[in-house]
Parts: structure tokens; C-alpha cells; sequence
């Protein structure tokens, strides 16, 4: 019975939904103005970290074990294209996080010994490149980005100069240079630096924002289809009525999520193209080697589950969040107000922990951090990567915990007579 | 005639500020009966109904609907009583046809009963092919006889009706009144109402209990109060009794 009254329900919000304009409104123009602001937002932070993190990196390491021709025509390539270069002890090249320590650089070049052997012979040469990664901010991304593309500048340069020198047409002299990228992380170098970031950049960065674009989606929707029952004058009636009164919220739930689910899939896509063509992160990646193989480091079975927990208790939290604000708001444009005040907030819990680096911060500064809702669903990819595996676990839980606290305190509202006694109201200014 | 279906004793609620909606309200109403509490506006109908209607629960008192608590038992009661609030709206975006079958549906999950109850929600309301409308198209007096209908047609124990003619016209009121009544003796169906409007209640009440700042003043059939108060109609013994408290 409890089954069949959920699905009318759900029956009844669906017509709604198709022909109330309210909830359309709640449906498109709203998060679409949200989203707009927040994409503009965070694509201009990204940027303009890209460009910082790019400008510190305008000087590079280098322990030139070749010391010939080949070796020395990269270093002035390089110090051509701008680029800084300070030449590191090669008995360094054991002691890559040394190396940087010393060099104070981002980007350290390690050139083999028999690189312009190699090149002279037509045979592949290899660079090996190591970027030091630090903040783990998606910022990042772009130091990795500006070191291979600087070698593979070099390998197309000195292809096309060797096919010159030799009479012999450059499609014959493909990839002089090949190069090996590794990061080094806390001491720890680790393999694939582009893979690693583009998964960081994913689970702490794309994933939280679609699941805020989710959140945003249905906590507008709940709140709007609760606070039309009021607008419509039906919640009294309702709650007189011979029907479990949460399958009422579960319908209104399902109906929210099933549409969020729908539009969050076309607003990331939107997400997706317009951060990887406007802003530029990645491109170029068809030229950058893309191994099959992940790190096991990143792909561990533990951060991955933690990222589910954590998002499924994130949706619930806010959605029992958005439900309170829905049940108590008097009416539509009320419930609209109060939701758009918590998004607010919600974008910056979301944006900020983007480029804090939480390494250097301590224990408890770790565990409080993964105690904030939203933001800890940024910070759990940076806990797996400093392996604080406590911190880890608790930023997973602790939303989930949160959400149950919620819904028990909605399962009481809604039996009790406070569903209908207490209102929220709109601030609504005088008229002389 | 005589079974009370619903009985009221003591029944005090203070709402959150310390305003009282009730003051020790007692009062009974007999099966297949229209009773109505009549008083002027804020003398605590609509607390008292909402109470019994299950909306709303009691700071103190006993409410017994049918055998059964409205506060421990208020499950049972919700399935027994069908409540028609003063305020009362519908899914604008809805026809009348589907409201009817929506609420149907949250009464019986036997396509029989539904089309049952949405057949004599067609014959209550009146409205003929204007259920095939969007309600949001609906005047006043049009929702309302759809709201009743709705009330009414799920063969309830119990129909609550609050200000059930409130801000009609006279046309749409009487309408109203005549559907009740004749709902009413059709299907020996109990209906307690309230009103301000003490002609009507007159015309519609078999009892009727008259209701300010939250007690009850006096109760019984409107002739024998009439008689009892020396009155011409229930006004007059509103005011003889106002008057015996105010003096």
C-alpha cells in the first residue's frame, strides 16, 4: 500500500513537473544562471592558478649526464623559449627529490647519457621528466602540461633540423626525442604525472561539481514541489489524509533526483567541453602519452569507495537540507530564497577547497577539514594522496552520518504537528 | 442515531506564544448528524476541526473519532474521516477528472472503488465537462464544489467541513449547502461543520454547538436553543450569550 501511494504520488509530481512553470523554473532558469556563474567562476580561478603555477615554473632543473651536442641544443632551446635553466650535480640523478630541493624548481629534466649518441645514430632518445607536485591543486595540472610540451617542442625542432641538415624529409625522423614523466610527491615519485592529475583534477574537482550541479538541481526542485503543495493549498488536506506522509516526501524525492540525475549529465557535459576547450586543460593530449595502466597509488580500491560514500551521503545531507527548507518555507518564492542562500555558500565550499593545499596542515587541522560537508569531497582525493587514511574515512562517513541525523529529524517533523505550525518567511520589504 | 462518532472532552490547545486556540472544549457529535460549531471569526472552530482532522494535536484533552484516539491512533482516524479545510485548494495543473482520480487512488488500490468514488465525485461536484478542464481555469465557486466533492465522495464515517460556503456567492453557497444536505441524508453520512454564518446552520444543522474564545457556550438543536434563549434565530442566542459572558 505504502508502494502504490509512492508511485501515485510520483505520478502526480511528474504532471506537475511537466506543466507547473514554477518548477520549470526551478528545472532550468535558476541552476542554469547558477551554473553559468559558477563555471565563469571557477574557469577564471583555474585559469588564472594555471597561469601562476605556469609563471613558477619559468625556471627548470637540469643534470645533463650526456654533455654533448644534442644535450646542449635542448638547453638552448629551452633558455630561447624563455625558460631558465639551472644545471644540477649530476651525481644527483639518484636523488630526484634532492635534485628539486636544491634546484628550487618545479620541473626537473634528467638527460641520459647517451642521448646524442642516440639522436646522431637515428636511433629514439629519451628525456626523463620529473614535476614536483606539492598543493595537489588542479593548478598543477598545467606545470605538467608546460614540461612535456617543452620537450615535445624540442623533439619537433631538432626533428626538422636534423631532417634539414641530413637532406632527408622529416616524416623520415619521427620522434627524436621520446620522454618518461613521473611526479614526485612528498618525497615519493610515482609514474604517469598526467594520468595522476587528471584524475586528481576528476575526483577533486569534476566529480564534486557534478555533484553539486545534482545537488542544486534537486534541492530546487524538492523545495519548489514541497512549497507548491502550500501554494496550492493542498499540504492541509494532505496532512488529513489516510497516507503514510513520507511516502509524499520519497515520491517528491524520487521525482527530484530522477530529473537532477537527467540534467546533471547534460550540464557536465557542458562542464566537460567547456573546461577542456575554453580553459585548455589537457589539450594537446592526443600528442601525450596516455598509458593503459594506471598507478596503483591513484587507483586504489579505497579512495575510490570513499568518493562514493562520501558523494551518496553529500546528496543526502543537502537533500534533507533543501526537504527541512522545503517543509517549513511558507510559500514557492520563499522556499526559492531560502535554497538560493545555502547554494551560495555551497559553490564557495566547493570552489575553495579546490586550491588549498592541505598537506602542509596538521592532523586535527585534516580531520576538521573532512568534517565540513561538500568540501570534504574535495579534500578526499588530497587525503588518499598524503595518506591520511583516517581523515579519509571520516570526510566519507561524516556526510552520511549528517544526512541520517537530518532524516530522522524529518521523519519527526513530518509525524508531528510542527510540519504544519512552523514557517519560514521571506524577508519582505515594507511598502510606504 | 444516537451512537457518538465523535466525542470531545476537555480539549485545550495552546499554541507556541501562549495563544489559546481551544479552552476546554467539550462537545459530541451523534452518528449520521450535521453538526455545526458555529462562532465568529477566532473563536477556535478551525483549531477544534484541525484537531479532530488530525492536522493539528491537542495541548490537553481527549478527542475519540470512531473508537479512536485522534493523538495515539491518529492513523486509524485519518482512514475514517475525509476533512475539507476552510482554505483548501487543488493541483492547478491538474483537470478536476484527474484530482478526483488522485484522490481516489489514495483512498482504495481497487480500480472498482476508484472509479466508484470518482463517479459520485462527478455526480457531487456538478461540473460536468468542465472536469476535463485544468482547475487552475476553476472560479471560487467551482473549486469549492469540487473540494466538496472530493470531501464526500470517499464515503467517509466522518466529513469535516470548514466554513464549507466561506467567500462563496449566493448562488455558489446555496449550491453548496444543498449538496451537503442532500449528500448527507442520501448517505447517512456524518458531517460536522463549522461556520460563522448562523442561518446557514440553521438550515443545514441537525446540532449545533456555539463556540467563543475557544469554549463551548451551549449545545443542541437550533429550535431548542432558540426556545431555551427565547431567540428568533441562532444569532440572537449568540448574542444572549455573548452577553451573559461579557457583562
Amino acid at each position: 500500500m505504502v508502494s502504490s501511494m509512492f508511485w501515485i504520488f510520483v505520478g502526480k509530481e511528474l504532471k506537475s513537473v511537466v506543466r507547473d512553470p514554477k518548477i520549470i523554473i526551478a528545472m532550468f532558469i535558476l541552476p542554469l544562471i547558477v551554473i553559468i556563474i559558477l563555471y565563469a567562476v571557477i574557469g577564471y580561478g583555474i585559469q588564472q592558478q594555471i597561469i601562476q603555477a605556469v609563471r613558477e615554473s619559468g625556471t627548470v632543473a637540469i643534470i645533463n649526464l650526456d654533455d654533448n651536442t644534442y644535450s646542449h641544443r635542448l638547453i638552448s632551446f629551452l633558455r630561447e623559449v624563455g625558460i631558465e635553466t639551472k644545471l644540477v650535480d649530476s651525481t644527483l640523478y639518484t636523488n630526484i627529490s634532492k635534485a628539486l630541493e636544491i634546484s628550487g624548481t618545479k620541473i626537473l629534466y634528467i638527460i641520459p647519457r647517451d642521448f646524442s649518441e642516440n639522436i646522431t645514430n637515428f636511433r629514439t632518445a629519451s628525456i626523463k621528466i620529473y614535476v614536483k607536485l606539492g598543493s595537489l591543486t588542479i593548478g598543477e595540472t598545467g606545470i605538467i602540461d608546460l614540461a612535456t610540451r617543452l620537450i615535445e617542442r624540442f623533439s619537433e625542432n631538432i626533428t626538422a633540423a636534423i631532417a634539414v641538415e641530413r637532406g632527408i624529409p622529416a616524416e623520415f625522423i619521427k620522434n627524436a626525442v621520446i620522454r618518461r614523466s613521473y611526479a614526485v610527491i612528498h618525497n615519493r615519485v610515482i609514474e604517469n604525472p598526467y594520468m595522476l592529475s587528471t584524475l586528481l583534477s576528476l575526483s577533486s574537482f569534476f566529480i564534486p561539481l557534478m555533484i553539486l550541479m545534482l545537488i542544486m538541481m534537486a534541492s530546487q526542485l524538492i523545495v519548489t514541489s514541497i512549497a507548491v503543495e502550500k501554494e496550492e493549498k493542498m499540504f492541509e488536506t494532505l496532512l488529513s489524509l489516510p497516507i503514510n506522509r513520507m511516502s509524499i516526501i520519497g515520491a517528491k524525492l524520487f521525482v527530484s533526483v530522477v530529473i537532477s540525475i537527467v540534467y546533471m549529465v547534460i550540464y557536465g557535459l557542458a562542464l566537460f567541453s567547456y573546461i577542456f576547450q575554453v580553459i585548455g586543460i589537457g589539450t594537446g593530449t592526443n600528442t601525450i602519452e596516455m598509458p593503459l595502466t594506471f598507478s596503483p597509488f591513484i587507483l586504489q580500491r579505497d579512495l575510490v569507495l570513499t568518493l562514493i560514500v562520501n558523494c551518496i551521503g553529500l546528496v543526502i545531507f543537502m537533500l534533507m537540507v533543501s526537504l527541512i527548507l522545503g517543509i517549513f518555507a511558507e510559500d514557492v518564492r520563499t522556499a526559492q530564497a531560502l535554497i538560493g542562500n545555502i547554494l551560495g555558500p555551497l559553490v564557495i565550499l566547493v570552489y575553495m577547497p579546490m586550491f588549498i593545499d592541505i598537506s602542509g596542515a596538521s592532523q586535527t587541522m585534516r580531520i576538521l577539514l573532512s568534517l565540513i560537508p561538500i568540501a570534504n569531497t574535495v579534500f578526499i582525493p588530497k587525503l588518499a594522496i598524503i595518506n591520511d587514511f583516517a581523515s579519509m574515512y571520516i570526510a566519507a562517513l561524516s556526510n552520511i552520518v549528517y544526512g541520517v541525523i537530518l532524516l530522522l529529524l524529518i521523519w519527526r517533523i513530518v509525524n508531528s504537528e510542527t510540519i504544519f505550525t512552523m514557517k519560514l518567511r521571506r524577508f519582505k520589504r515594507q511598502k510606504l | 442515531m444516537s451512537r457518538e462518532i465523535v466525542s470531545v472532552s476537555n480539549l485545550i490547545k495552546i499554541y507556541p506564544g501562549g495563544v489559546k486556540g481551544a479552552d476546554g472544549v467539550t462537545f459530541t457529535v451523534r452518528t449520521g448528524e450535521i453538526f455545526g460549531l458555529i462562532g465568529p471569526n477566532g473563536a477556535g472552530k478551525t483549531t477544534v476541526l484541525r484537531i479532530i482532522a488530525t492536522v493539528l494535536q491537542p495541548s490537553s484533552g481527549k478527542v475519540i473519532v470512531a473508537g479512536y484516539d485522534a493523538v495515539s491512533e491518529a492513523n486509524m482516524v485519518r482512514k475514517v474521516i475525509s476533512y475539507l479545510p476552510e482554505d483548501a485548494g487543488a493541483y492547478k495543473y491538474l483537470t478536476g477528472l484527474e484530482f478526483l482520480r488522485f484522490i481516489a487512488k489514495l483512498y482504495s488500490h481497487r480500480e472498482s472503488d476508484v472509479e466508484k468514488m470518482v463517479e459520485e465525485g462527478i455526480q457531487i461536484s456538478g461540473l460536468g465537462e468542465r472536469l476535463n478542464d485544468k482547475i487552475k481555469s476553476y472560479s471560487k465557486g467551482m473549486l469549492r464544489r469540487l473540494l466538496v466533492a472530493r470531501t464526500l465522495m470517499v464515503n467517509p464515517i466522518l466529513a469535516i467541513l470548514d466554513e464549507p460556503t466561506s467567500g462563496l456567492d449566493v448562488v455558489n453557497a446555496i449550491e453548496v449547502r444543498n449538496t451537503i444536505k442532500s449528500y448527507a441524508k442520501k448517505k447517512g453520512v456524518t458531517i460536522l461543520m463549522s461556520s460563522h454564518n448562523m442561518l446557514e446552520v440553521e438550515y443545514l444543522c441537525d446540532r449545533v454547538g456555539i463556540i467563543y474564545r475557544g469554549k463551548i457556550l451551549a449545545e443542541g438543536e437550533p429550535k431548542s436553543l432558540m426556545e431555551l434563549y427565547d431567540a428568533q434565530n441562532l444569532e440572537e442566542v449568540f448574542i444572549k450569550l455573548v452577553r451573559g459572558i461579557t457583562q
